[in-house]
C-alpha cells in the first residue's frame, strides 16, 4: 500500500493561459511523449514497428499525426505505450513546457525565434526562442506550439508576454507588423 | 516663415516654447519658428543651422527629452513634431546662442589637423589623466543619462524574397514589379512617407502631380498580402548572407524603436543619391543650406528658408530651386552660376546668414541675404553596397562614384544610387531590375505600363571648393575644412585612409554622407591624382545611428538570460532560503531558521543536521545524459578516463571526464540501469558541455560506435537524501524497502505508486540516497521528504551546507577541475586506466602535465593565529615574502566545518602531496589575510568512508 499519494503539476501550471490582444499563450498538455533513436542500420525496422501501431514516422523537419521529427536520427512519439522497438527509447512525458501561440502568432514568434516562419502547417523547427533553444512546430496557419526546457517555463512566458504586449501595442496603431 | 495656414502644437526648444505640425521634423518647424541657430560644431563649437532634410544631416543633432528618457544626438530632421515634444540643443554652454567653448574657434589656427598628436604628447601620464578628460568634454556630441534607458525598445526578424531599400521612384516600381510578380517582398522607406524626392519635388507623373501617383502605388503595394511596408525603417547594414539590419523608429504606443534582423534571397538597393556641398569660405554659417532641402522644406512643409534667398551651384537645380521658390512667393535675390564659373567667396552672420560675397569674374558684389541655397551635384548613396568590402567605381558622366556591380551578393542597385538621376529613369530602372530579379527567384514579371515623368538630363561642371582665404568647411558634423585636407597630405598622410584617421573627416556617425567625395576631391587635388586614383574611404555600418538599448532589446533584467527554476523552486523560496544562481539555474543558499542572525549560522546547523540526522536537497539541476545502444559502454569507456564496461547492472561508478588536451573535463557518477542502457551524471554547470562533447564523440571521433544520447535533466526531478536516518526516511516513503541496496547501487522504486529511480550515492560522506521522480510530481515529492525529514530531526539544506559538507571529505567541484587541472594534480592519476583509449588519454601522458613540480590537491587548515582562510588566497614557504615569483599555489575552495570546528580549504599547492604536514603560509592580498596554514590529506573527515557505507 502507498504511503503517500504524489499529485502532479504541469510545467506552466500557475503561469497560463493569458491572453494579450488577440495572442492567447495555452499550456499543452502533451500526454506521454517518447524520444525514438533508431539504432544504427534499423531505422526501416523501427518505422515499420511503429507503424503496425499507427504511428506515422515523421520526415525531417515535419510532425505527423502522433510523432514529430526532434533532431539527428530522433523523433518523439506522443502515444501512451510503445512496442518493443530497435531503437533508444526515452521518456520524455516531463521534460519539456510546451506552450500553444495563437491569434498573431507570426507576429509574436517573429521577435523571437530567427527563422522564417512561413511555412506549411506541421513544420518543425529546432531554434531559439530568445535564448532559449526550442522545438517550433506550426500546427495550424495561426497557431504554433514552443517547447522549451520544462525548467525554462516561466522564461518562456515572460519572452512570449513580452513580445504579445509589444505586438498590441502595436496593433493599438493600426500596425500589422 | 510658414507659407501657408496649418494646425501647430507647443513644443519646445532649449526651453522655449514653439509650435509645429504634428508629424513634421523638428527640421522644418525651427525653421518656420524663426530658428536658426541649432547647435555647436564639434570641435570649435561655430553656431550652426540646419543643413539638410534627411538623415544625412551634419549639424541639427538635439537631444530629445530629458533625464533618463533623454535621447541624444537626434536629428532634427528626422525627428517627427508630437505636441509637447521637447528638444534640447547640444555640446554648448551655457547656451547654444553663447557658447564659453566658442573660443576654441579663436585659437583655430593652432587647433588643425593631428593637433592633439602634435601636442599632447608629454608628459605621457597626462595624457589620459588630464588631457585626454579635457578633450573630450570640450569636444562632443550629446551625453547620457548613465542610467538605464526606461524606455521599451524591440527586436525582430523578417523574412522576404525581396527586400526593397528605398521607396522614390526607383524603389516604388522595383516593389511594384516584384509584389506583382508573387515574390514576398519588403520594402522598407527610412522616411514616414514614402515617395524619395518625390516628396520634397514639384514634378509630374503621367500628367498629374507626382505624389498622386506615390498614393496610387502605394495603394496597391498595401494590397498585397506579399508585400510589407515598413516606413520609420532605416535599413542600416549589409551583412553575411543577405542578411541586414534595419531600424525602424516607431515611438509611440510605449515603444521607442524596433531593431530588425531582415533576410532577404535578393535586395534591390534603391537609396538615391546625396547632395553634396560647395568648399568655400565660410559656409557653414546658420542659413547656408543645400538646395535641395531648400526646396524640401519650400514643396513638402510649406516652410520658407529665408526671405531673401541665394542659390549657388553647378546644376540644373539652381534654375530649379528658383523657380520652386518664386513659386512659393519667396524672393530669389541672387543666382550664383557655378558651371560659368561665378563663386560665391565668403559669408557674414554669425548667428544667422547676413550676406554673401559673390566673385563674378569682373565683379565681386556683397549681396544680402539670409538664406542661401547650395548644390554641388549628387552623390549615389552606395553606402550599403560597401559594407561588405565593395568599393565603388567613379563615374564622370555624373561627377561621382557608383556601386560596383555585385559588392554585396545577390544585391543589385537601381535609380539614384545606381547613377540615374531623373525620374523617368528612376521609373524604368525600377522596374527593369526588378524584373530581372524576380527571373532570378524563378517567377515572371507582369509587364508593366510606365508612367510619363521628367526626362530631363542631368549636367554637371564639377565645382569642388572655391579659391581663395578662410575656412571653407567639408565635413560640418567632423570640423574639418579644405586646410585639413592639405595638411594631411603635406605631412604625407596622402592615402585617401590615413587622410581620414589623420582629419577625423567621414567618421563617427555621419560616415561621410554629405562630405566624402568633395575631401577626396580635394585631396586628389593637392597630392595630384585623379579621384578615381584617390578612391573613396570605406563606408561602414551602421548607415544612421543605432541605438545599443535597440540592438540589445529585451535584454534588460530578466531578458538578460533564460531563468531556470527546479520543480522544488516555490517551496525553497517560501521558506525564505535566499537563491543562488548557478548555470541558469536557481539553488537555495541557505534555510534561515527562526533565531538565526546569519547564514553561518543556518550552515552550520543544516551540516550538523546530515551529519547527525536527515537532509534534503535538491539535485535536480545536475545533467542527467541517458545512453543507449549496443556500444554504450564502448562510448563511456572511450569519454571516461576509467571504465564503465566492467560496471555490473544495478551498481553506480564515479567517472573522471579528460578534454582531448589531456586536462580534466568533468566528473559525476553514471548508473548502469540495463546491459545496454546507463544514466550518466553531469556537474550542473557542466551538463550542456558534457552533452555537446558527447554528441561531438559520436558524431566526429567515433560514429563507429552504435549509441544513442539525450538529455533526460530536466525529464527526472531528484533529490538527494543525506544522513544517517536517510534510509529510515525512504522506507517509510516508498513502496518497498530498501535495506539492500547496497552502496554505489541504483534501483527502480516506487513512490505512492509512481516508477522513480534510486541510487545510493553520496556528496556528503554519510549514507546517501538520490531519488528521481518524473518531474511533474517533483513539487510534491520534495514537499513529502521535507516533512518526513522534519520528523526525523532533519530537514531542507543548502549549497553553503552542501560545500562545507563535500570540503570535509575532499571531494572536488568545479572550483578545483577549472580546466587548468590533470587527473594527476587532482589525485586521480590512476583513474586514467592504461587498458583502453579515452578521449585525453595520450594527451594527459605529455611531459609536464605529470609528476614534476606540479601543483596537487592539498588540503589546508588555520594553524596560527589567524583562523580565517579565503578562497582566491596564495600559498608560499612560511617565511617567504608573498610576492608573485614566489607563489606556490592557490586556495580554490574554503568553508568553515562545524564538525571540525575549524576552517579548512582545499587548494594546489606545488608538490603538494609530499609536503603533508608542513606549515605555510597563506596570503589574501585582495581581502588583506595572511595566515599560518598547515598541508594535509584533502579527505578531512572519515577518510576510511566507515559512514556512507553505513
Amino acid at each position: 500500500m502507498s504511503v503517500v499519494n504524489l499529485i502532479a503539476k504541469s510545467a506552466c501550471a500557475g503561469l497560463l493561459p493569458v491572453t494579450i490582444g488577440d495572442v492567447t499563450l495555452a499550456e499543452v498538455d502533451q500526454g506521454s511523449m517518447w524520444s525514438v533513436s533508431p539504432f544504427q542500420g534499423v531505422e526501416k525496422d523501427c518505422v515499420v514497428a511503429l507503424k503496425r501501431v499507427g504511428i506515422a514516422w515523421p520526415e525531417v523537419g515535419q510532425r505527423s499525426a502522433n510523432a514529430a521529427w526532434f533532431g539527428l536520427d530522433q523523433v518523439i512519439v506522443f502515444a501512451q505505450e510503445l512496442p518493443n522497438l530497435p531503437a533508444a527509447v526515452t521518456d520524455q512525458s516531463d521534460a519539456w513546457a510546451v506552450v500553444s501561440v495563437s491569434g498573431n502568432s507570426q507576429g509574436v514568434l517573429a521577435r523571437l525565434v530567427p527563422v522564417a516562419l512561413r511555412v506549411p502547417v506541421g513544420t518543425v523547427m529546432r531554434t531559439l526562442v530568445g535564448h532559449m533553444t526550442a522545438h517550433v512546430t506550426c500546427v495550424a496557419h495561426d497557431r504554433f506550439e514552443v517547447m522549451v526546457m520544462r525548467s525554462m517555463a516561466r522564461t518562456l512566458v515572460h519572452d512570449l508576454t513580452n513580445a504579445a504586449e509589444a505586438l498590441a501595442a502595436r496593433g493599438a496603431l493600426g500596425a500589422d507588423i | 516663415m510658414r507659407l501657408y495656414d496649418v494646425v501647430t502644437v507647443p513644443f519646445t526648444f532649449d526651453g522655449v516654447t514653439y509650435r509645429g505640425v504634428v508629424g513634421e521634423t523638428l527640421a522644418a518647424a525651427l525653421i518656420a519658428n524663426g530658428v536658426k541657430v541649432v547647435a555647436r560644431s564639434f570641435k570649435y563649437h561655430r553656431p550652426r543651422g540646419v543643413m539638410g532634410s534627411g538623415s544625412e544631416e551634419p549639424n541639427a543633432l538635439v537631444t530629445i527629452g530629458r533625464g533618463v528618457a533623454a535621447e541624444p544626438n537626434v536629428r532634427a530632421t528626422v525627428q517627427e513634431v508630437y505636441g509637447g515634444l521637447e528638444a534640447f540643443s547640444q555640446n554648448a554652454w551655457p547656451s547654444v546662442k553663447t557658447d564659453v567653448m566658442a573660443v576654441n574657434d579663436l585659437v583655430s589656427p593652432f587647433l588643425g589637423a593631428g593637433f592633439y598628436y602634435k601636442t599632447f604628447m608629454w608628459p605621457k601620464a597626462f595624457w589620459e589623466k588630464v588631457y585626454e578628460p579635457i578633450i573630450r568634454r570640450a569636444a562632443g556630441l550629446g551625453g547620457l543619462s548613465g542610467k538605464a534607458d526606461p524606455e521599451t525598445y524591440e527586436k525582430a526578424f523578417a523574412f522576404c524574397d525581396v527586400l526593397v531599400i528605398g521607396a522614390g521612384p526607383a524603389g516604388l516600381m522595383a516593389a511594384l514589379v516584384a509584389g506583382e510578380a508573387g515574390a514576398d517582398v519588403i520594402l522598407a522607406e527610412e522616411d514616414y512617407a514614402l515617395g524619395g524626392r518625390l516628396l520634397a519635388e514639384v514634378e509630374d507623373i503621367d500628367g498629374l502631380p507626382a505624389m498622386e501617383w506615390v498614393a496610387s502605388v502605394e495603394a496597391r503595394l498595401q494590397a498585397m498580402p506579399n508585400v510589407r511596408v515598413m516606413t520609420r525603417t532605416s535599413v542600416t547594414g549589409a551583412y553575411d548572407q543577405g542578411t541586414f539590419g534595419a531600424f525602424e523608429r516607431v515611438d509611440r504606443a510605449g515603444l521607442k524603436a524596433c531593431f530588425w534582423r531582415i533576410v532577404a534571397r535578393r535586395s534591390v538597393l534603391c537609396a538615391g543619391a546625396l547632395e553634396r556641398g560647395i568648399a568655400f569660405a565660410n559656409n557653414d554659417r546658420p542659413g547656408v543650406m543645400m538646395a535641395g532641402a531648400v526646396r524640401a522644406y519650400v514643396n513638402r512643409w510649406g516652410v520658407a528658408t529665408g526671405a531673401r534667398v541665394a542659390v549657388f551651384g553647378n546644376t540644373d537645380d539652381v534654375a530649379r530651386t528658383a523657380r520652386d521658390l518664386e513659386a512659393a512667393g519667396i524672393e530669389v535675390v541672387a543666382l550664383i552660376d557655378a558651371a560659368v564659373g561665378e563663386r560665391v567667396i565668403g559669408t557674414k552672420g554669425r548667428h544667422g546668414l547676413t550676406s554673401i560675397t559673390v566673385d563674378r569674374g569682373r565683379v565681386v558684389e556683397q549681396i544680402e541675404v539670409d538664406c542661401l541655397a547650395v548644390t554641388g551635384g549628387w552623390n549615389p548613396t552606395v553606402h550599403l553596397t560597401c559594407h561588405m568590402n565593395g568599393r565603388p567605381v567613379w563615374d564622370d558622366a555624373i561627377a561621382s562614384f557608383v556601386p560596383t556591380p555585385g559588392a554585396v551578393p545577390d544585391m543589385v542597385t537601381a535609380g539614384a544610387c545606381h547613377g540615374v538621376f531623373h525620374t523617368m529613369g528612376c521609373l524604368l530602372d525600377g522596374a527593369q531590375i526588378a524584373e530581372a530579379v524576380v527571373k532570378t527567384l524563378g517567377l515572371k514579371a507582369k509587364p508593366v505600363v510606365l508612367p510619363d515623368a521628367d526626362a530631363t538630363p542631368y549636367v554637371i561642371t564639377p565645382v569642388w571648393s572655391v579659391a581663395g582665404k578662410g575656412r571653407k568647411w567639408i565635413d560640418y558634423q567632423n570640423d574639418v575644412h579644405v586646410k585639413d585636407i592639405e595638411l594631411a597630405a603635406r605631412e604625407n598622410f596622402r592615402s585617401v585612409e590615413h587622410m581620414k584617421r589623420y582629419t577625423t573627416q567621414g567618421m563617427a556617425p555621419d560616415q561621410g554622407k554629405s562630405s566624402n567625395v568633395v575631401a577626396l576631391a580635394v585631396l586628389a587635388d593637392v597630392t595630384g591624382r585623379g579621384i578615381p586614383e584617390t578612391g573613396t574611404t570605406t563606408f561602414r555600418p551602421p548607415f544612421v545611428p543605432v541605438p545599443i538599448a535597440a540592438m540589445g532589446a529585451g535584454g534588460a533584467g530578466m531578458g538578460f538570460a533564460p531563468q531556470r527554476f527546479a520543480t522544488s523552486h516555490d517551496a525553497t523560496v517560501a521558506a525564505g532560503a535566499p537563491m543562488i544562481e548557478a548555470g541558469l539555474w536557481y539553488r537555495p543558499s541557505y534555510f534561515p531558521n527562526e533565531g538565526e542572525k546569519n547564514w553561518r549560522q543556518s550552515c552550520d546547523r543544516e551540516v550538523n543536521m546530515v551529519r547527525e540526522a536527515v537532509g534534503v536537497v535538491d539535485v535536480s539541476t545536475l545533467g542527467k545524459i541517458d545512453i543507449q545502444g549496443p556500444d554504450a559502454a564502448a562510448l563511456l569507456d572511450f569519454v571516461y578516463s576509467n571504465t564503465f564496461s566492467t560496471l555490473k547492472v544495478g551498481r553506480a561508478r564515479y567517472g573522471l571526464m579528460l578534454r582531448e588536451d589531456g586536462h580534466v573535463l568533468d566528473d559525476g557518477t553514471t548508473a548502469r540501469l540495463g546491459e545496454n542502457h546507463y544514466v550518466m551524471t553531469t556537474t550542473t554547470a557542466a551538463s550542456g558541455l558534457v552533452m555537446r562533447h558527447l554528441e561531438f564523440v559520436l558524431q566526429v571521433l567515433r560514429p563507429d560506435l552504435d549509441a544513442r544520447v539525450i538529455s533526460v535533466t530536466e525529464q527526472w526531478a531528484q533529490f538527494g537524501v543525506a544522513g544517517p536516518k536517510s534510509r529510515e526516511l525512504l522506507n517509510g516513503l516508498l513502496d518497498q524497502g530498501i535495506d539492500e541496496l547496497p552502496f554505489m547501487g541504483c534501483a527502480d522504486v516506487t513512490v505512492g505508486g509512481v516508477r522513480a529511480r534510486l541510487f545510493r550515492i553520496s556528496f556528503s560522506g554519510e549514507m546517501a540516497f538520490e531519488l528521481a521522480v518524473p518531474a511533474r510530481f517533483g513539487a510534491d515529492l520534495y514537499g513529502a521528504l521535507v516533512d518526513r525529514a522534519a520528523v526525523l530531526g532533519g530537514g531542507p539544506y543548502g549549497m553553503e551546507a552542501l560545500n562545507v559538507l563535500r570540503i570535509e571529505k575532499g571531494f572536488i567541484t568545479h572550483a578545483e577541475i577549472h580546466g587548468r587541472v590533470t587527473a594527476f594534480d587532482i589525485g586521480m592519476d590512476r583513474m586514467v586506466s592504461l587498458k583502453k583509449d579515452c578521449v585525453g588519454q595520450a594527451m594527459s601522458r605529455r611531459a609536464g602535465l605529470l609528476g614534476g613540480d606540479r601543483a596537487q590537491l592539498v588540503g589546508l587548515k588555520p594553524v596560527g593565529d589567524v583562523k580565517q582562510l579565503s578562497a582566491g588566497a596564495h600559498l608560499f614557504e612560511s617565511d617567504a615574502e608573498p610576492v608573485r615569483v614566489n607563489g606556490q599555489g592557490y586556495i580554490t575552495s574554503v568553508g568553515f566545518s562545524p564538525t571540525l570546528g575549524s576552517m579548512l580549504a582545499l587548494g594546489f599547492l606545488d608538490r603538494g602531496r609530499a609536503r603533508h604536514g608542513e606549515v605555510i603560509r597563506m596570503v589574501d592580498h585582495m581581502r588583506g589575510l595572511d595566515a599560518q596554514v598547515e598541508v594535509c590529506d584533502p579527505v578531512f573527515f572519515d577518510p576510511e568512508g566507515g559512514r556512507v557505507r553505513g
